[in-house]
């Protein structure tokens, strides 16, 4: 048994490599196997071609990559692949789950070699865009029109690229600040801050107070770039970030203003100490430190709370995330900045979908139009984890904190996508290297905008 | 014939070395996001950027300060403990292993238990505050100005063993007989060590500065489990700005074009010592 097994896995790892080796870009055919189902793609294909109506009615596969890799969604992902199966019998969804930084290579991989899944996890934006350009998936505008109408608007606009529709969301969260109620009492602050001069008087306080005021994984560096793009998106609105996707150009007086702001914030040295090499997920980085207790504040996205949990020690996952934390926990947006060109009401944020690659049979969309139905949503939504994108779903988000965020969201009239993910890779990693630059001291304002507009150029 | 049980290694060496290195030579040559066919031939436009990229250049710096370093202090200490440990030392078996335990570690393990230590009143913080010097405590990895340091204390502290051993054989290898000479003719320690014994060392020394130096060329697992090149860049090494310009920003073409510089450099490194470093041991010569 063993020398089989073993030689079978040697077998699929030169696959693999082979995959990897081949193609690159030289626009043959590549041949790969995968997990049994053995897929033939030809790179130069087009990118609109509607494998539709090929074979229908025959045996289709459908490979299907998502990084729900822990449960609840995990196991709801593969209930409903079942239940699509059962209900289509012939189509055969193969499931690859990973965890977002494995899936993130795997999938760059697999992209060179031209052998793309038929649905992937995409954030949208800048790097869909790439996909876009390289011819890697596919438009679904018509095939997808008959249900994308229930779902929200600016989140499908994330996987909207030039008028074409190429994903579908099921998940759209929104950063804000999360907060230790008990922290802020102990500082005698009883309101959260509106204005971004209150929110400096509250760091303050709660320094004074002998409180770390705020955890950040500056070693992450997209936990820091949050701060700034919402300085960005209050100083210069929706108007300033159309105009920089159009010219790149970051020097402007707006994003400068921002990065004094936010050297304002710095300058107070609110933060947990080692935070230039604190990762956001970790024991010593910003979730363990906010999920002990050890610093008040922390802005992130709706994932927040439940990796505090997880940080905590306290509890068994099964129990609710309230009971895992360390004390009472609340939510407030980013506050408002006096003399900004933004409503405090716009909001910074993304969510998850699936882009459909390039060969894709129609089934695949037809799943995805399954899963983002609305009973199906409100199942991802009890999970506590996701913030489902379909109308007459938002039932189903009954955790407090997580209501909290879906208020905000409503509320918000311009959702700006990361900016990691909104610009090209390349340009998204010169946002965040930047920030981390006037975040550790080594850089003013002016350099990083400099910088930024320096590696779009 | 018998060249054809060649074949398998040959093709094996072919497939996973000399076709991707070729390959990274070709791209090396584009503006290359690795997904789009490769049509923006920039010719050596790559190479230009990558050497006036300040933050590339502080990478190669970084790259040679653990050389240095390496070659200045870790080495010296290994031999130091050698000679030590051949001496008719109580338990010098438990110390051998001992020492040379953390180089079994892989590299991963060895981050991610230092970067613990390491933390803001993690073990070491704490070991520092409990003999009464807790003035000296810092941010170890999170201060850009000593983050390299610390991670040169640990690269030191999981290679020191292995050379130890290469020195510890070398030892073994000089006949007894001349050191026993060099102490009837009156010969202090210091200068039995000094004429006799370093000058027979000397072949294995330069082995092991060999593999210090071309290991700190290579050097990537360590830093990018703990720091992975920060804080702002204040660690990264040519390998961990290769990754992050390949795998975080896509820019593949770019990053062949580093891989390639990487190569070069290494290479030019190991052909010149053992050019003018290696080449009488390489020829037999006993000593210097």
């Amino acid at each position: 048994m063993k020398p089989v097994r073993r030689s079978m896995a040697i077998l699929a790892i030169l696959a693999l490599v082979l995959a990897a080796c081949g193609g690159g870009g030289t626009g043959e055919d590549a041949t790969t196997t995968t997990g049994g189902a053995v897929t033939e793609t030809t790179a130069a294909e087009a990118a609109t071609t509607t494998a539709a109506a090929e074979e229908p009615a025959e045996e289709v596969t459908i490979e299907w990559w998502h990084i729900q890799n822990t449960d609840p969604m995990m196991t709801l992902w593969q209930d409903m692949a079942n239940e699509f199966m059962e209900a289509n019998p012939n189509v055969q969804i193969n499931i690859t789950v990973m965890e977002n930084e494995a899936f993130k290579a795997a999938l760059q991989t697999n992209l060179q070699a031209g052998d793309v899944p038929d649905l992937f996890q995409s954030w949208g934006g800048g790097g869909l865009r790439e996909q876009v350009d390289a011819g890697l998936v596919q438009d679904i505008t018509d095939a997808s029109s008959g249900f994308i109408g229930n779902l929200n608007e600016g989140a499908v606009g994330l996987y909207n690229v030039d008028g074409v529709q190429y994903g579908v969301p099921f998940n759209l969260g929104m950063v804000g600040f999360w907060y230790n109620k008990d922290l802020f009492a102990q500082a005698g602050i009883d309101a959260p801050p509106a204005t971004w001069d209150e929110f400096l008087d509250d760091v303050q306080a709660l320094k004074e107070a002998g409180i770390t005021p705020i955890a950040v994984g500056a070693g992450d560096k997209w936990p820091a770039h949050f701060y700034y793009s919402y300085l960005m998106i209050r100083e210069g609105g929706e108007a300033a970030m159309a105009q920089v996707t159009e010219t790149l150009d970051f020097n402007t007086p707006e994003f400068i203003e921002a990065g004094n702001q936010l050297q304002r914030l710095i300058d107070m040295e609110p933060f947990q100490a080692g935070f230039l090499a604190a990762p956001w997920d970790a024991p010593d980085g910003e979730s363990g430190t906010i999920g002990t207790g050890q610093a008040a504040i922390s802005l992130m996205g709706q994932w927040g709370p439940g990796a505090y949990a997880n940080q905590s020690g306290i509890g068994t996952p099964e129990d609710p995330i309230e009971e895992r934390l360390p004390a009472e926990f609340g939510w407030f947006p980013f506050p408002a900045v006096e003399g900004g060109a933004g409503a405090a009401t716009d909001g910074f944020g993304g969510g998850d979908g699936f882009a459909v690659g390039k060969d894709a049979p129609p089934e695949a969309i037809q799943f995805l139009e399954y899963i983002t139905a609305v009973d199906q949503a409100i199942r991802t939504g009890e999970t506590g984890t996701t913030l489902p994108v379909t109308a007459g779903a938002e039932v189903s988000v009954t955790d407090p904190l997580q209501q909290e965020v879906l208020e905000g969201l409503g509320q918000a009239s311009f959702v700006q996508l990361y900016l990691d993910q909104y610009f090209t890779p390349e340009l998204g990693a010169a946002v965040n290297d930047a920030v981390a630059t006037l975040f550790a001291g080594t850089a003013t304002p002016e350099e990083v905008t400099e910088s930024i507009t320096a590696a779009a150029g | 014939m018998i060249f054809a049980f060649l074949l398998p290694a040959l093709a094996l060496y072919s497939l996973f070395v000399l076709y991707p290195i070729t390959q990274s030579i070709r791209y090396s040559g584009y503006d290359w996001n690795g997904l789009e066919p490769l049509t923006d031939w920039v010719g050596l436009q790559n190479f230009r950027d990558a050497f006036a990229d300040p933050l590339f250049i502080e990478a190669i710096t970084h790259n040679g300060i653990i050389i240095g370093l390496s070659l200045l202090l870790q080495i010296p200490f290994a031999v130091a403990l050698a000679v030590l440990l051949t001496r008719n030392l109580k338990g010098r078996g438990v110390f051998r292993t001992m020492y040379f335990a953390p180089f079994i570690l892989s590299e991963v393990v060895t981050g991610v238990v230092w970067r613990q230590i390491y933390r803001p009143d993690g073990l070491f913080d704490q070991v520092l505050a409990g003999v009464g010097a807790g003035d000296l405590s810092r941010e170890w990895l999170a201060d850009p100005k000593i983050a390299l340091y610390s991670l040169f204390f640990v690269i030191s502290w999981k290679y020191f063993g292995f050379h130890m051993v290469l020195i510890l054989a070398g030892l073994q290898l000089i006949p007894t007989e001349l050191e026993e000479a060099s102490a009837i003719d009156g010969a202090s320690f210091w200068k039995g060590f000094r004429y006799v014994t370093l000058p027979l060392l000397g072949p294995t020394i330069r082995v092991s500065m060999f593999l210090s130096i071309i290991g700190a060329l290579q050097l990537f697992d360590l830093v990018w489990v703990t720091t992975k090149g920060g804080p702002v860049n204040s660690t990264a090494t040519m390998a961990t700005y290769l990754v992050d310009w390949g795998f975080r920003r896509g820019q593949f073409g770019f990053a062949s074009a580093v891989s390639v510089i990487v190569f070069g450099l290494s290479l030019i490194v190991a052909l010149l010592y053992q050019r003018f470093v290696l080449r009488r041991d390489l020829e037999g010569a006993l000593t210097t």
